[in-house]
């Protein structure tokens, strides 16, 4: 059973449940983007961050980031605690964009949810120009000229594949051009004219009740400082 | 008003020393933002020169009311292109229900903007979801959702007096401004109604909350047409034929009221490139004015006029808040100074608007500045109407640079946050304040953090201080260095590198005072909001709530190919 959002709806609600799960505003912002951008392209993105929230609630968002000796000392990122996050590892390459040569290849030790990275390494290939693939497990995806295109290597349900959040190593690789015949088989990630998000009621409420402890208990004193608290209304 | 007058094709002096717009230092205090009136850049104006101008075909098609005052009506407008319906749920509310607070649970109306022509499958459809307001599902069929209360003594005054054959008292007409007043317009995906960048396309609504606009456009016919209903049916009950028909111009001169809280005020620091944009645009058409080398006669007739209406309005700008008694004292008192020094300067000189603009910025204080600079733009559509194209933001979210330097950063924090710079974050009277959202209502609040645990539930809504965060860490990091390190160690700071890159496309993003200092005053954020939409006789009901009135003196929709749909809001009322 599932319920029809709007992006901004879903976007904000991520937001809310990444920001209660302890990180900084500006992540779960940014947590909020991509889902959205998934979403748009009928990909799972409300699905993973319900996923993620949960497993990432329990740690602390510092032990979540890649490394910076490891993006220094080459191509293997690594993170400061288990496994990374993939909101913060995509941010992260986008940031290092101008530090990627094309034919290069950068792998990423543990990555939670690794669909939630296109929508960053989309950002990435604006800035850098190259065409990028995101490989893990049985999936492959190319990003380029602000699309993406999905295919998997094995019959098995895409949907299934893309919304894992359990940790796998994932590869980042930088071309310079993509031939038409490397692209056939590939499924084009088109973005619907009225993209409406169809979240599952399960993930619905957990990432409401995630977003539910941002808000703040009510005081005496909150009661009286309302906006339009003990004021009558009728005129 | 002669409509003529709003089409200054014969008179396009040349623009030959261009003055430049105004700077953020100036522009972006919060006392002068608080201070704007609307222009003719506002958003009803835009909504209601387009729907005049591509001659938008009005039609009543449904109206199942009944004596009790509970049923549905649907509204619709057509344009070249595509058809719009608000369909409107009235319910008979007990009077201890009535609450403006965005928080209350029952209304006297309620409404959805749907888009095209709803069928009855849609009308059941909506009936169970929209009088739930905020508990209800609404779909991409739906545009907006919205409701609003009675105002009761004049809503009872009216029906009462056409219900016994006369017209309503025009001095109680003009005390209150409105039968009804909303308390939220929800657009832009709330509640399920589609999204704006799925309708953003759509030329009629290339501007900004337009679809808004038109919701409570029509929610003012919708409100007018109810009235007279109740009329009638107590008409009936007195044992009258008929009441009396609402006169037409008492009628226009009533506007939808609507009741503002401190949701408002996060918008303006959580959208600062369309804050840019409307700032922008606005002293762009400023700019423009000022640099005009002469003024025709006809144009300074039309000023002249429109100066004297906006005296004649301001004795119908009632409210009982002391601080706006006093501004719109010193307002009245500013105006007169204004329109003696107007009618005696020489206007065969250069650049006589900006000549009157500099006089006004030493004479008169900020709220008669802002004024003057609404007026200033009037007899000018040819410069300045063009310009609302650029008012809208279609862009993906804002992305960090971050190849620039650490230095370059610095730079940039040091030229256009050196307000915040010099503010001493330590001092507990300058981060006194803290938003958040309360879990009991659902809805913005602004609290003392040194009454209440609020610093975990607080809202990244003080950029003057995350920016001095910002800077201060930056000396841990080599000048010549990328801000790539910086943002993987300190994550938190991304938002606050996003905000200060902004401001080289878009100089007016940034309110440049504290929103979080014990002085704030939330007001002027709402003002200043409200000032782009249109509105009119601000009544602030506290430092964090505030009464306005929208689309008072509009043509009604079958008015529109017959009646001024531009400079309405100067009409004399009544």
């Amino acid at each position: 059973m599932s319920a029809s959002l709007s992006v901004n709806e879903t976007v904000s609600l991520v937001k809310l449940a990444w920001r209660a799960a302890g990180y900084p505003w500006s992540i779960a912002s940014e947590a909020g983007y991509a889902v959205g951008w998934l979403e748009q392209r009928e990909l799972p993105g409300a699905q993973l961050a319900s996923a993620l929230v949960n497993d990432l609630d329990a740690i602390s968002f510092d032990r979540l980031k890649p490394a910076e000796g490891s993006i220094t000392a080459g191509n293997c990122w690594r993170s400061t605690g288990s496994a990374l996050c993939p909101v913060m590892s995509g941010l992260t390459l986008a940031d290092y964009s101008g530090a990627f040569e094309p034919e290069q290849r950068v792998q990423l030790a543990d990555v939670y949810g690794p669909c939630l990275l296109l929508p960053f390494l989309n950002r990435l290939q604006r800035i850098n120009g190259s065409v990028i693939t995101l490989e893990w497990d049985r999936v492959c995806a190319y990003v380029l000229d602000g699309e993406c295109y999905v295919r998997l290597k094995s019959r098995e349900s895409l949907w299934l594949c893309l919304s894992e959040p359990a940790p796998v190593n994932v590869s980042v690789s930088f071309t310079r051009q993509i031939t038409a015949d490397e692209l056939s088989g590939y499924g084009r990630c088109i973005v619907s004219a009225v993209p409406r998000c169809h979240v599952d009621q399960s993930d619905l409420l957990n990432l409401r009740q995630y977003a539910h402890r941002t808000y703040a208990p009510a005081t005496d004193s909150s009661r009286i400082s309302g906006a339009g608290a003990g004021m009558t209304d009728n005129d | 008003m002669n409509k003529s007058r709003c089409d200054s094709t014969t008179e396009l002096p040349a623009i030959q020393e261009s003055v430049t717009r105004r700077s953020p230092d100036i522009v972006m205090r919060l006392e002068r933002l608080g201070s704007f009136h609307q222009t003719r850049l506002s958003f009803m104006r835009i909504l209601t020169r387009r729907l005049q101008k591509e001659q938008w075909q009005f039609q009543r098609r449904e109206f199942e009311v009944d004596a009790e005052g509970v049923g549905y009506a649907v509204y619709s407008m057509g344009g070249p292109l595509r058809q719009y319906s608000l369909i409107a749920f009235s319910h008979d509310l007990p009077d201890a229900k009535r609450s403006d607070r965005v928080i209350a649970e029952a209304w006297d109306a309620t409404f959805t903007l749907f888009d095209g022509i709803p069928t009855k499958t849609d009308i059941e459809r909506l009936a169970k979801q929209v009088p739930l307001q905020e508990a209800g599902r609404l779909s991409e069929k739906e545009l907006t959702l919205s409701r609003a209360n009675r105002s009761v003594r004049l809503w009872t005054h009216v029906v009462d007096s056409l219900a016994s054959g006369k017209q309503p008292d025009p001095e109680q007409l003009k005390r209150v401004g409105y039968l009804m007043r909303t308390t939220a317009v929800y657009g832009s995906g709330k509640f399920g109604v589609v999204d704006r960048q799925a309708i953003d396309s759509r030329e009629e609504f290339a501007e900004p909350f337009q679809v808004e606009m038109l919701s409570v456009y029509l929610i003012r016919a919708f409100v007018r047409d109810l009235v007279q209903h109740m009329a009638n049916i107590q008409a009936r009950k007195l044992g009258d034929e008929q009441a009396a028909e609402l006169d037409s111009g008492l009628a226009r001169c009533l506007g939808i009221g609507n009741s503002t809280g401190l949701g408002m005020a996060p918008f303006l620091i959580n959208h600062p490139r369309l804050f840019n944009n409307w700032i922008m645009v606005r002293e762009e058409a400023l700019a423009r004015v000022l640099s005009l080398q002469s003024s025709s006669a006809e144009s300074r007739e039309l000023f002249l006029h429109l100066l004297e209406a906006t005296q004649e309005s301001l004795l119908h700008w009632k409210t009982e808040h002391t601080v706006q008694q006093k501004r719109n004292s010193d307002l009245c008192k500013n105006l007169m100074s204004l329109r003696d020094h107007f009618l005696a300067m020489n206007h065969n000189t250069t650049q006589p608007w900006l000549q009157l603009y500099r006089w006004a910025m030493q004479a008169l204080g900020v709220e008669a500045q802002e004024c003057l600079v609404s007026l200033l733009l009037e007899p000018y559509p040819h410069h300045v109407d063009g310009l609302a194209c650029c008012l809208s933001d279609s862009l993906e979210q804002s992305t960090v640079d971050a190849s620039m330097s650490v230095a370059k950063l610095g730079a940039m924090i040091e030229l256009h946050y050196s307000w915040a710079l010099a503010i001493d974050w330590s001092e507990s009277c300058n981060t006194a304040r803290a938003w958040y959202v309360s879990e009991e209502k659902l809805e913005p609040r602004l609290g003392e953090r040194a009454e209440e645990p609020l610093d975990a539930y607080e809202q990244p809504l003080a950029p003057g201080r995350d920016v001095a965060s910002l800077f201060a860490l930056l000396k841990n990091f080599k000048d010549e260095s990328s801000l790539a390190p910086l943002l993987l160690q300190f994550p938190h700071c991304r938002q606050a590198v996003e905000r200060v890159q902004l401001l080289r496309s878009c100089p007016y993003a940034e309110i440049r005072d504290n929103t979080i200092s014990a002085d704030l005053i939330p007001y002027d954020m709402l003002r200043c909001k409200l000032s782009f939409f249109g509105a009119t006789h601000f009544d602030p009901r506290s430092d964090r709530w505030i009464r306005i009135c929208l689309y008072a003196n509009a043509p009604y929709p079958e008015e529109l190919l017959t009646r001024d749909a531009d400079r309405w809001v100067y009409a004399q009322s009544g």
